[in-house]
């Protein structure tokens, strides 16, 4: 899976905001803003990247066992496909 | 965990609203730029009779920027981390080198919201936004016939211009259309048909009923064509206001963003709090835009706060449109109430009241 293009990177203090642009448009037109670790998913996912090599990253940089990196990268990249930020597997 | 999700504010239910708060709030702090408006142009092709900045379309535009100077403004707002801009005029589409403009700031990626009367946008217009979708169109629109669009704009037929324009941006696929209207003493009975001119295309609509004198000639007529209180009681039965924020209590004397982590830009580059405060004002042109907002926070923090309009002084104060923009422009004061505003504050409390006791 891997980040779609169109949508821009922009820090505001120092949260981070994902802004669309181009055709995603017109299926979302928000923001997204994220959190650290949704910054740095984000940031992983501009490759593709499978599910468990995310969550091994998310596991290394934060301090969260595997699974629960797991559960929580699983639940967040859904919800990115669901709003069409990330390509399917 | 780590997402959360953010609507355009003018479609945000109200935990969108707080996750924009909460963002604004920290660009305010940074003193940051988070949100802005290039007026584009003062050039419009209607001659409405309460606009605050309108010049006929033939009207010399030497002194507007170009398009390679907002280019070069937006770029570094981008690189400041602004998100929000919203582009309007004037009428935007009276500029024949709109998309020189639109087209590369559009590639920078910020939230974009088109401000227009709509009557210039043809098939070929809706189509080259449908390649590059806005995330907000807004049409304001002036009547709902003829006859009142000729009163109010002075040209009758450009209520068909206008409905044909929303139409094309609909057939276009654009699903970010928002209506508004400014309402005076020469639409006001068509209120009702406006609002069911939105609802038949299954769009929003809002109203403005505030009218501001026109920043270069002053406008005899302006106040008697303002409705009354009670009319804006009236209105907001059927259309809701374009700002519906309660007031809020705050330390300084701007309440909102203005200065902060909020601006706007006037044609000729004048980097101003609002579209509404052109008093205050420092020039891009001259020093470039990071110095010009560094000056403008420091000349708006200036202005001193309002002893009377105020929570814990006003008991009206949460259902007040006040804000020193505001007063500056009813009263020459950046800290006067306003009788207008201070009837609508307590017209709005006694309804709510009244609301409350038949509850």
């Amino acid at each position: 899976m891997k980040a779609k293009s169109g949508f821009t990177l922009r820090h505001i203090s120092d949260e981070a905001v994902l802004v669309p642009f181009g055709q995603n448009v017109l299926h979302f037109q928000g923001i997204i803003s994220l959190n650290e670790t949704g910054k740095f998913i984000w940031e992983k996912l501009q490759n593709e990247i499978g599910m468990a090599q995310l969550a091994r990253e998310v596991c290394n940089e934060f301090d969260v066992s595997y699974d629960q990196a797991l559960q929580s990268v699983s639940q967040f990249v859904s919800e990115l496909q669901r709003i069409g930020v990330v390509n399917d597997e | 965990m780590v997402l959360s999700m953010m609507s355009d504010p003018a479609l945000s239910s109200s935990d969108n609203t707080e996750i924009l708060d909460h963002l604004s709030n920290l660009a305010t702090a940074k003193g940051q730029p988070f949100s802005g408006v290039f007026e584009l142009t003062k050039r419009c092709n209607l001659r409405c009779g309460m606009c605050y900045v309108c010049q006929p379309t033939s009207s010399a535009h030497k002194k507007e920027l170009a398009p390679e100077e907002w280019i070069a403004i937006a770029k570094t707002t981008a690189e400041r981390g602004m998100v929000f801009l919203q582009l309007s005029g004037g009428e935007i589409f009276s500029r024949p080198d709109f998309f020189s403009i639109y087209l590369p700031i559009y590639e920078m990626g910020f939230h974009i919201a088109l401000l227009t009367n709509g009557t210039l946008i043809n098939a070929h217009t809706a189509e080259v936004l449908s390649s590059h979708p806005p995330h907000s169109i807004d049409i304001t629109v002036y009547g709902a016939s003829e006859a009142t669009y000729e009163k109010v704009t002075g040209s009758a037929r450009a209520f068909q211009q206008c409905l044909r324009g929303i139409d094309h941006l609909l057939a276009a696929g654009l699903n970010c259309l928002q209506l508004k209207t400014t309402l005076t003493q020469q639409n006001y009975h068509e209120s009702r048909q406006l609002s069911e001119l939105a609802a038949s295309r299954n769009l929003t609509m809002t109203q403005s009923w505030f009218l501001v004198q026109h920043r270069d000639e002053q406008n005899a007529n302006l106040q008697s064509m303002r409705l009354s209180p009670e009319q804006v009681l009236e209105v907001e039965k059927t259309i809701p206001p374009a700002e519906s924020k309660p007031a809020e209590a705050c330390e300084e004397a701007f309440r909102c963003s203005a200065a902060k982590s909020s601006f706007c830009i006037t044609p000729e580059g004048d980097l101003i709090p609002c579209s509404l405060m052109p008093s205050i004002r420092v020039n891009v042109l001259d020093c470039g835009f990071d110095q010009a907002w560094q000056q403008l926070r420091d000349m708006a923090s200036q202005v001193q706060k309002s002893k009377s309009c105020n929570p814990g002084v006003c008991p009206y104060f949460e259902e007040c449109p006040w804000c020193p923009a505001r007063a500056y422009i009813e009263t020459g004061s950046y800290t006067d109430p306003s009788a207008v505003f201070c009837s609508i504050a307590a017209s709005r409390f006694f309804e709510k009241q009244k609301h409350l006791h038949d509850r």
